[in-house]
């Protein structure tokens, strides 16, 4: 049953019963789209992780997160939902590629036609988050869909192909796509 | 950063490499080329596979097949774990017993193992639970890419150490190959041979320097502008104990922190009571923009 004073409250509250998160979720556009933007990003602490306390109360306190400001490449979804974020740099060099691959022709050789970069990157994050929940497989493997190897140890091969790269132009002008 | 680079993603292949191979058909659209088993791998190429022990032992054999098979110089570098338990590493069976064309060049202890940050998450970036194991280099090869890289770089392996000096080389086991040239009892099959090579491949064609479009950097509207002024509350459930708080509300602004008993005794004390407690405790607080995980407080 409403009582009196809650139904003065409800007529003048707004409710959104769409699950949001307040800090990176846009108004509705239609469309997917992409915000390069500084997010805050919450990250617990360490000590909090694995020291959380089962019990919460007056001398125990909840420990808070801290927030971290980033830049970020959000992705949405036509409804505004935010459905993963990268760094600008990977963005970039996805829609480098991405129009390299088009000018190329390569656009035409899939089955569903291309709409445009943001959908297919919010496409690519969906599927990289549906592959870390494959059943069965350990959480090591799991992980190391997102592990990648540190610059420096690429760079040093780098040394290697173009050395190798110029090696053979100079000697023997053979198989150029080395 | 080398040619080629394969069973990676979109979402992690260098920006430096020419071509990568990813296991995501769509990626093509970014530039990949699709399954890197297709082709024969040929000339020079990183690889660092997802920790599937099916998956390792595959690249090793592969790269070991295209390395017997191919008159091109054709060298893998694969990155692969080592894991404590030896007797499951099988890969590393195969490379022991295939010295002519395989070498493990060195490792990076688990205790100096580092990584990339992700390139992309999902709410944060997640942290990776602590590895257990250190990490070979191992070299698959053959002699005319051996050739190649010598010729090119005399010093490659002191270049190694250099810009990897968190990993120890076993310069002795390179430098014994002339008496291992014998060793090597895998057979390339028949269908293997009749594979394609890898250069016929996407690489990045004659639009690798396209000119960008500037980003368009459009604005939008946030759903929730200012959301660090609204209250965050929710509530919990896990047994009733001596001064148990089983509420919270929270302002990120203010920093405020709230903690609420409600009150509930016996059939009376439920997680419905404790989430409407919390909005309570929000509005008594003059919180006006409230924001709660709870779908049936608000129904």
């Amino acid at each position: 049953m409403e009582s009196t004073p809650g139904k003065e409250t409800r007529s003048k509250a707004c409710f959104d019963m769409q699950p949001t998160n307040p800090h990176v979720d846009i108004t509705s556009t239609g469309h997917y789209e992409v915000w390069i933007r500084t997010v805050d990003l919450v990250r617990l602490k360490d000590d909090i992780a694995q020291n959380r306390s089962p019990l919460i109360n007056a001398t125990h306190k909840a420990s808070l997160p801290k927030l971290n400001e980033a830049r970020a490449a959000c992705i949405y979804k036509p409804d505004g939902k935010c459905i993963g974020m990268m760094t600008p740099e990977r963005f970039h060099l996805l829609r480098e590629r991405f129009q390299e691959a088009q000018k190329n022709g390569l656009h035409k050789d899939v089955s569903s036609p291309v709409q445009c970069l943001a959908s297919e990157i919010a496409g690519l994050l969906q599927d990289h988050q549906a592959r870390l929940k494959i059943p069965k497989a350990s959480q090591i493997t799991l992980e190391s869909y997102s592990r990648t190897l540190p610059q420096h140890i690429s760079a040093a091969l780098l040394g290697f192909s173009s050395a190798l790269r110029h090696g053979l132009k100079r000697k023997n002008g053979i198989r150029s796509e080395l | 950063m080398v040619s080629k680079e394969k069973m990676v993603s979109a979402l992690n292949f260098d920006s430096g490499n020419f071509s990568y191979w990813s296991e995501r058909h769509r990626d093509i659209v970014f530039g990949a080329n699709y399954n890197a088993f297709a082709t024969k791998f040929t000339c020079f190429s990183i690889c660092y596979p997802v920790y599937d022990d099916t998956k390792m032992l595959k690249c090793v054999q592969h790269s070991l097949r295209s390395a017997m098979c191919s008159e091109l110089p054709t060298a893998t570098f694969l990155f692969l774990p080592n894991w404590e338990n030896k007797s499951i590493n099988a890969y590393r069976a195969l490379v022991r017993d295939n010295l002519k064309y395989c070498n493990t060049l060195g490792f990076i202890p688990k205790t100096k193992r580092t990584y990339a940050m992700p390139t992309s998450w999902k709410g944060v970036p997640r942290n990776f639970s602590n590895h257990t194991w250190s990490m070979d280099t191992i070299a698959v090869w053959n002699k005319e890419a051996q050739q190649r890289l010598t010729d090119a770089s005399p010093n490659w392996l002191q270049t190694l150490q250099r810009s990897i000096p968190e990993a120890v080389w076993e310069k002795d086991q390179y430098l014994a190959r002339e008496d291992t040239d014998h060793i090597t009892n895998h057979v390339c099959p028949q269908y293997f041979k009749s594979k394609r090579e890898d250069v016929t491949g996407q690489e990045r064609g004659q639009y690798a320097n396209v000119h960008l479009q500037p980003w368009d950097d459009k604005q939008f509207k946030l759903k929730c502008p200012n959301w660090k002024l609204w209250a965050y509350t929710d509530g919990s459930f896990i047994g009733k104990a001596e001064n148990f708080i089983d509420v919270g509300v929270y302002c990120p602004q203010t920093r405020a922190e709230c903690y609420v008993d409600s009150g509930g005794v016996g059939m009376t004390n439920t997680i419905t009571r404790s989430e409407l407690t919390g909005i309570a405790a929000a509005l008594t607080n003059k919180y006006t923009q409230i924001a709660t995980n709870s779908a049936c407080s608000l129904s």
